[in-house]
């Protein structure tokens, strides 16, 4: 997928921006504080419907506007397709080729953009719930079908958790059936995801960082269970103290994921320099499976890219960006030194390009 | 210029329905208040003659302007084979189809703790009652495919399990005389995984 070019109205620090990229890296350097991250915002924003800063649409806004516009022509294998979005008091608008667009979850999983962000550090060592949700919306890109589950897994536990709240002990063994064989759906792609991902992380942290050590992606599923009866077995077992505290104790909605280098776990061992860079392999690394296994290309976005890596990383970071064929956002306070011909340099002062 | 309040009541009732919208109610208004007062009149006696006369039957809880239905009380068809839907309307569109020679128990509705439904707000009482006092050879369970009918088809399963010596489920997959293009991906898989030899 590839923005050909983007408009923004009102959106962060930008009144007014009309420009084109190139298909292949777009490098956005500037100041401090100029708009690099806000412009790749709008980007993510358009293929995502979410920031990847804040949840709070007002701070999307021209300082004195109270709305925004984003429009974008983006090439999806070679189909052109004009998005609108408009963020405003009455909540968000998404136009599709000059007609509404009602459902967003369709829209999610058309378009991608994966981002990589300083923030990102916090990924594996805040609450799990953000990483169920980060994954969940890359495999289901990987398979709709896991979607469909997701969104079944949902309905089913909130009744679930309505009949243990009301004590409906007569019906609960009939809600565990059903969540547990939609669960074990769920389990099932979560393992085989994290076990695709496997060698093409291992294969990008080596290339990235030249360091011996093997980085992983290990699921942490809640219950461990090897098919949907054993799992609905433990779900029954857990009975007496599920109707005590009121909600579903055990289950995928309780699954976690961790990032190991060997036998060294993120959470409590990786520096924050590991902390980068093993979030960084995971985004390509993803990326590489989108590509081998759906010829998907999302778009890659890498905001303040060069803080906190080391230069021997940066070089060969670029060496690697130089064989993907996705269209590539860096943004760096430093002008690269040189690009090649398939690539584009922007300058960005004070909400504006140079 | 804001509309008479009695048209205004009309549309704004009309709207209530499944399927109107604010528009079409206005339509339908219109529509009516085009008829002569006898047409508008026999549309107010339909509307009244059906709260007044249907009413579900006492033994499958379908619609129906008699006591029993007509279902019920035909002896040509298989009282021993019992196939339980959702909803009224449901039968109608089994009965469609031709195929189906048993009889219907409605259960007025599937399990939904968030709705306040239970297995004490469905028919599921008198349909143990049923098996009980008549018996019956097998039980299909046609609820929705949506989480909630699954979830009161294993509900009826286990409830009813040492009642009836067959229980079965209605197939999921493809519509008949669709196109491969339209059908969703859970409905593929699971024709996929339903999938039958030639000579089946």
């Amino acid at each position: 997928m590839v923005i050909r070019s983007l408009e923004l109205h009102q959106f962060r620090n930008y009144r007014q921006l009309q420009v084109e990229f190139g298909p292949g890296l777009n490098w956005l350097h500037g100041h401090n504080g100029q708009g690099k991250t806000n412009l790749v915002e709008a980007i993510a924003y358009l293929c995502n419907l979410e920031s990847f800063r804040t949840r709070k649409t007002q701070q999307l806004w021209y300082s004195e506007a109270n709305a925004a516009r984003m429009t974008a022509l983006l090439e999806q294998q070679q189909v052109l397709r004009r998005v609108q979005i408009i963020l405003s008091t009455r909540g968000r608008q998404v136009w599709l080729d000059h007609a509404p667009f009602q459902r967003t979850s369709e829209y999610v999983l058309s378009f991608l953009a994966l981002s990589f962000t300083p923030e990102d550090v916090a990924l594996f060592r805040g609450p799990p719930q953000d990483r169920r949700r980060f994954f969940n919306r890359i495999i289901s890109n990987l398979d709709p079908s896991y979607f469909r589950h997701l969104q079944d897994y949902t309905k089913i536990l909130a009744e679930k958790n309505a009949a243990l709240r009301q004590r409906q002990d007569r019906q609960l063994s009939a809600w565990n059936q059903v969540l547990a064989r939609t669960g074990w759906e769920l389990i099932q792609r979560r393992a085989a995801f994290a076990e695709q991902l496997l060698s093409h992380l291992v294969e990008i942290f080596r290339m990235a960082t030249g360091r011996p050590e093997q980085l992983s992606l290990r699921y942490h599923p809640a219950v461990q269970c090897s098919d949907a009866e054993q799992l609905e077995k433990m779900i029954e077992d857990q009975r007496d103290r599920e109707l005590q505290s009121g909600y579903a104790l055990i289950g995928p909605h309780r699954d976690d994921y961790h990032l190991f280098l060997d036998e060294k776990i993120d959470r409590d061992f990786f520096s924050q320099g590991e902390l980068r860079v093993t979030n960084l392999s995971l985004k390509i690394a993803i990326n590489q499976l989108l590509f081998s296994h759906y010829s998907l290309h999302p778009i890659l976005i890498f905001d303040d890219l060069f803080s906190e890596l080391d230069a021997q990383v940066s070089q060969r970071l670029l060496g690697l960006f130089a064989q993907l064929q996705n269209q590539i956002f860096v943004t760096s306070t430093t002008r690269p030194e040189k690009l090649d011909t398939k690539s584009c340099s922007f300058q960005v002062v004070q909400g504006q390009f140079v | 210029m804001q509309y008479p309040e009695s048209l205004d009541r009309l549309s704004r009732e009309l709207s209530r329905l499944p399927g109107i919208g604010k528009k079409t109610a206005l339509r339908l208004a219109f529509g009516i208040l085009r008829y002569t007062p006898e047409e508008a009149a026999n549309l107010a006696e339909a509307i009244r003659q059906v709260k007044e006369r249907i009413h579900h039957c006492n033994i499958c809880h379908g619609f129906t302007d008699l006591g029993t239905c007509s279902v019920c009380i035909n002896q040509m068809r298989n009282q021993r084979l019992i196939c339980v839907v959702e909803q009224p309307n449901n039968v109608f569109q089994i009965e469609r189809s031709r195929v189906y020679q048993g009889v219907y128990h409605v259960l007025l509705g599937a399990l939904s703790p968030l709705e306040g439904i239970g297995p004490d707000q469905l028919q599921i009482r008198s349909l143990r009652k049923r098996l009980e006092k008549d018996g019956a050879d097998e039980l299909i369970l046609a609820t929705n495919p949506t989480v909630q009918g699954e979830a009161t088809a294993g509900f009826l399963q286990s409830e009813l399990v040492d009642l009836v010596p067959q229980i079965t489920r209605l197939a999921r997959g493809l519509p008949a005389g669709g196109d491969l293009e339209y059908v969703d991906e859970i409905t593929l898989q699971e024709a996929f995984s339903g999938r039958r030899g030639w000579h089946d």
